[in-house]
């Protein structure tokens, strides 16, 4: 049971994609590096039948040196302590001030008020789930590849999705849930260009990166987007 | 009112509502003005139930009930009339939805009530009952300490 992907022991940085992305080293030693392979707690040699274990901790090969980097079953337990909200700040710190440092303090004020709401919360409401990581990091990234949006409100549902707002109106309205599969679900209301008094009101569910088309074709742009946008 | 019997127009209901599901600018949001997954209906509560003419001497009593069963710290209660919430929806749903609103009395809720014919994903509908709320009330009893 080894992963089949060696985890490089250089740095690692969020890519363009948002993505936590791992590097060699930039200089390495001679021709050769070093990797590891994570062996899961799971596949421990004392929890193995004897006959199935194969040659262990190294593996010289014609490029390196693989060193077999066995889990401890406590890193399940720090992988549930090291909650989302962690990964969370670390996204914002790192992620978000490089790309679009203009919306981390707006983000980061709002987000400490909503964890410690929510941390009370939970405390007296079982169905609270905390925030998603995954739905955080893709409304981070329509924000970042939508710079052209204004910062929105936004607030955490009982599944712990993002729900985010921009509103101008009643009726200049667009909400958009940020699932953790890359989706969003969306309510928009807004005036019709040619009917002014008349309002569009439309909901569905689309890919993120679809999301802007459906704000575009229902005019929301015009007042969902910031000034300079 | 029996069970079951709709809330007359003229009257008026609330829900708790979490801090966090509250908009900076005070909007309240769908996902707390939907049904809960797997559920029927949103529960709501029954402000005449109270009997006083004067609602906010009802939403006191409601108050008293909330913060003697339940931990209350920072939720809210958004007033909401009958008639206002049913004929918003109609008009601004393309099918013209028709919410009914029934009274749903429990043991230890006898205000208890539930908003009908809409699910959990219809967030638009949600949205539109947002646009009702008359008025944001606190949750918890100023008791002056």
């Amino acid at each position: 049971m080894v992963h089949s992907q060696p985890i490089y022991t250089h740095d690692a940085s969020w890519n363009e994609a948002g993505e936590l992305a791992f590097f060699a080293d930039p200089n390495p030693m001679d021709s050769w590096f070093e990797k590891k392979e994570r062996v899961p707690w799971s596949a421990w040699p004392m929890y193995q039948p004897a006959d199935s274990i194969s040659s262990d901790h190294q593996n010289v090969n014609g490029e390196g040196v693989t060193v077999r980097v066995y889990d401890s079953p406590f890193d399940e337990v720090d992988d549930a302590l090291s909650t989302d909200e962690e990964k969370i700040k670390n996204y914002l710190d790192h992620f978000v001030a490089k790309h679009r440092e203009s919306i981390v303090d707006n983000i980061k004020t709002r987000l400490t008020t909503l964890m410690n709401d929510l941390e009370e919360e939970m405390e007296d409401d079982l169905t609270q789930q905390p925030l998603s990581f995954e739905s955080f990091k893709y409304f981070i990234q329509f924000l970042v590849k939508n710079p052209e949006f204004k910062t929105p409100s936004f607030i955490v549902n009982y599944d712990g999705n993002i729900r985010a707002l921009w509103k101008k109106s009643d009726n200049k309205h667009l909400a958009a849930e940020f699932a953790t599969d890359g989706t969003s679900s969306y309510v928009i209301f807004s005036p019709d260009p040619d009917h002014p008094a008349k309002v569009m009101r439309n909901s569905g569910s689309v890919s993120n990166k679809r999301l802007k088309d459906v704000v575009l074709s229902l005019n929301a742009h015009k007042w969902a987007y910031s000034d300079a946008g | 009112m029996r069970d079951n019997d709709p809330l007359k127009d003229e009257h008026h209901f609330t829900k708790l509502v979490k801090k966090t599901k509250i908009h900076e600018d005070g909007t309240i949001d769908s996902c707390e003005l939907v049904p809960r997954k797997d559920e029927e209906f949103m529960s709501v509560d029954w402000l005449e139930h109270y009997g006083h003419d004067d609602v906010d001497k009802n939403i006191e009593e409601l108050k008293q009930y909330y913060n003697y069963n339940f931990t209350i710290r920072t939720q809210k209660l958004p007033l909401l009339n009958v008639q206002k919430v049913k004929s918003h929806v109609e008009e601004n749903t393309r099918e013209k939805r028709k919410l009914k609103i029934l009274y749903k009395p429990e043991n230890f809720n006898p205000s208890h009530s539930g908003v009908y014919n809409y699910k959990h994903d219809d967030e638009l509908i949600g949205d539109l009952i947002a646009q009702k709320v008359e008025k944001l009330y606190e949750a918890k009893i100023n008791n002056g300490l």
